[in-house]
C-alpha cells in the first residue's frame, strides 16, 4: 500500500495570519527574511505580488504558528487587493525612519487597515534604526503622527524577534 | 666615442681606449644589426617565411596542442550562455517531444488494439459492449482506464485567511501551511484582478498537475491531481468533495489549532487519498 501523509498534532498550536504592509522600500521583505531565515541582503528587490511563509514562535509557553504574508509595497486600496488582508489576525505596518514620506500617511493608512480587519492587532514599526543616531531618533519620532510600537533594524536584527513576540502576545491574549 | 680627458684620470682614459679598440668590431656589427632591425620592410621579408611555416604547422598540429584549452573556453562560454541556449532550443525540442509522445501513443493504441483482438475475458466483453453501445473505440476506453486521474494531495483551506484546516498527501512535499497560503494568494489575486462578478478561480494547471478548487462560503478544497481529467471526472470529483463537505464540514470553526488540523487531515486522508481506510470504517 502507498504511504500517505497527513498532519499529526504535537500539541495544541494555534495558527494566525499576519500581514506585513507599508510603503515601497521600507524593509518589509528584509524584516520577513530576517525573522524567517535570519538573513539580510543590501540588494533591493521589489516584491512582486505576495510572498507567504511560516514561523512558529513560543509565547509564554504556547506555540503559535504565524503565517506571514509579505505584500508588495503600498497600503492603499487601489494598489493592493483588499482580499489579501481578509482573515488576518495581525498587521505589521512598517515605515522607514529615514524617509518621512513613508510615515506621512500613517494615520489614514491605519484607519483603512482597521476598517478591513476590525478587532485585529496592528503594530506600527519604524525600521532602519541602524541608520540614525540617538539624537535624530528622538527628533524623527516627534514627527511621526502616530504611536510607534517598536523600532527595528532588519539589517542588524535589532528588535526583530521582539517585534514578532510582542505581536504574538497580543494575538493570543 | 669622445673622451673628455680633463675630467677623468689617466688610468681610466687608458681603459676606455682599450675598450674602444677591443669592442670596435662588435660595435660596428651591432650597429649594422640595429639598422637591419629598424628597416621594417627588410625585417618583414626575412620573418615572413617563418610565420608562414608556423601557420602551416599550426594547421596540422592545432587539435593536439590547443584542444584542451579551446574545450575549456567553449565549456565556460556554454555554461554562461545556458539560459540563452535553452530559450533558443526550447521551441524545437518541444515540437520534437510532442511528435515523439504522439508516436508513442499511436504505438500504444495499436498494441492495445492487438491485445483487444486476442483477448476474450469478461472485462474485454464489457469493454466491447460499452464501445459498441456508446460508439467509442475500444482502444480509447482502455487508454482512459489506464490514465485514470489520481488525487495526489488535498487541502482544506479557510477561504479569506488562507489558513489550513487540514491536508493529506501521497508524498512528502513543501510545508502545507505555506502551500495553502500561496494558493489563497494566487486565488485572491486572480479574482481581484479580473473581477468577473461572483466567479471563483477553480483550476490551476502546472506541468502534469491540475489543481482543482471547489469553493464554499468560508472555506475551499484544493485537490492536486495527476492523469487525464475529463468533464465526467471533474463531475465525479466535485460530487466527492460535496459528499465530504456534507459529512464533515457542518460546523463553523473560529480558531484553527493543531487538534482541528489533525482531525480534518485524518478525514481528508480517508476520504480522498487512502480510500481503503474509509472502506474499512
Amino acid at each position: 500500500m502507498q504511504e500517505t501523509k497527513y498532519n499529526i498534532s504535537q500539541g495544541n498550536m494555534i495558527s494566525k495570519k499576519v500581514i506585513l504592509t507599508g510603503s515601497f522600500g521600507v524593509g518589509k521583505t528584509s524584516l520577513f527574511n530576517q525573522f524567517i531565515y535570519n538573513k539580510f541582503s543590501d540588494k533591493y528587490l521589489t516584491t512582486i505580488g505576495v510572498k507567504v511563509n511560516k514561523k512558529v514562535i513560543n509565547v509564554d509557553g504556547n506555540d503559535l504558528s504565524l503565517l506571514l504574508w509579505d505584500i508588495a509595497g503600498e497600503v492603499s486600496q487601489d494598489k493592493v487587493p483588499t482580499s489579501y488582508f481578509l482573515g488576518a489576525s495581525g498587521i505589521i505596518y512598517v515605515f522607514d525612519l529615514t524617509r518621512p514620506a513613508t510615515f506621512r500617511n500613517i494615520e489614514k493608512d491605519i484607519q483603512y487597515l482597521n476598517s478591513i480587519i476590525s478587532g485585529g492587532v496592528i503594530k506600527v514599526v519604524g525600521n532602519k534604526v541602524d541608520l540614525i543616531d540617538l539624537q535624530n531618533k528622538e527628533e524623527i519620532l516627534t514627527q511621526v503622527p502616530y504611536d510607534v510600537d517598536i523600532l527595528t533594524s532588519a539589517k542588524t536584527g535589532e528588535n526583530v524577534e521582539d517585534m514578532f513576540s510582542l505581536l504574538g502576545k497580543n494575538l493570543i491574549s | 666615442m669622445t673622451i673628455d680627458e680633463n675630467k677623468i684620470s689617466e688610468e681610466e682614459v687608458h681603459l676606455l681606449k682599450i675598450k674602444e679598440i677591443l669592442l670596435k668590431e662588435d660595435r660596428e656589427e651591432l650597429s649594422i644589426l640595429r639598422k637591419k632591425l629598424e628597416d621594417e620592410e627588410a625585417f618583414n621579408k626575412r620573418l615572413t617565411p617563418y610565420i608562414e611555416k608556423h601557420i602551416e604547422d599550426l594547421k596540422v598540429n592545432f587539435p593536439d596542442q590547443y584542444n584542451e584549452m579551446v574545450s575549456k573556453i567553449f565549456d565556460e562560454k556554454l555554461m554562461n550562455s545556458r539560459q540563452e541556449i535553452i530559450d533558443l532550443l526550447s521551441p524545437s525540442i518541444g515540437i520534437m517531444i510532442k511528435k515523439y509522445i504522439s508516436m508513442q501513443f499511436e504505438s500504444l493504441k495499436e498494441g492495445i488494439d492487438n491485445q483487444v483482438k486476442n483477448t476474450f475475458s469478461a472485462k474485454t466483453w464489457k469493454t466491447k459492449f460499452t464501445s459498441k453501445f456508446y460508439g467509442v473505440k475500444e482502444s480509447d476506453l482502455i487508454l482512459k482506464e489506464m490514465d485514470k486521474y489520481q488525487i495526489q494531495e488535498v487541502y482544506l483551506i479557510q477561504r479569506n485567511s488562507g489558513l489550513l484546516f487540514g491536508s493529506a498527501s501521497k508524498s512528502v512535499n513543501l510545508d502545507q501551511d505555506v502551500i495553502a497560503g500561496m494558493l489563497t494568494a494566487i486565488k485572491s489575486f486572480a479574482e481581484d484582478a479580473f473581477q468577473q462578478g461572483a466567479q471563483d478561480l477553480d483550476m490551476i494547471e502546472y506541468g502534469t498537475y491540475k489543481i482543482l478548487m471547489q469553493n464554499f462560503k468560508t472555506y475551499y478544497l484544493a485537490l492536486a491531481i495527476t492523469g487525464s481529467l475529463s468533464a465526467a471526472d471533474k463531475d465525479e470529483i466535485s460530487n466527492n468533495v460535496l459528499s465530504f463537505a456534507d459529512r464533515y464540514l457542518g460546523k463553523s470553526i473560529s480558531n484553527i489549532d493543531e487538534k482541528i488540523m489533525e482531525e480534518y487531515s485524518k478525514y481528508l486522508n480517508e476520504h480522498f487519498i487512502n480510500t481503503n481506510a474509509r472502506n474499512q470504517i
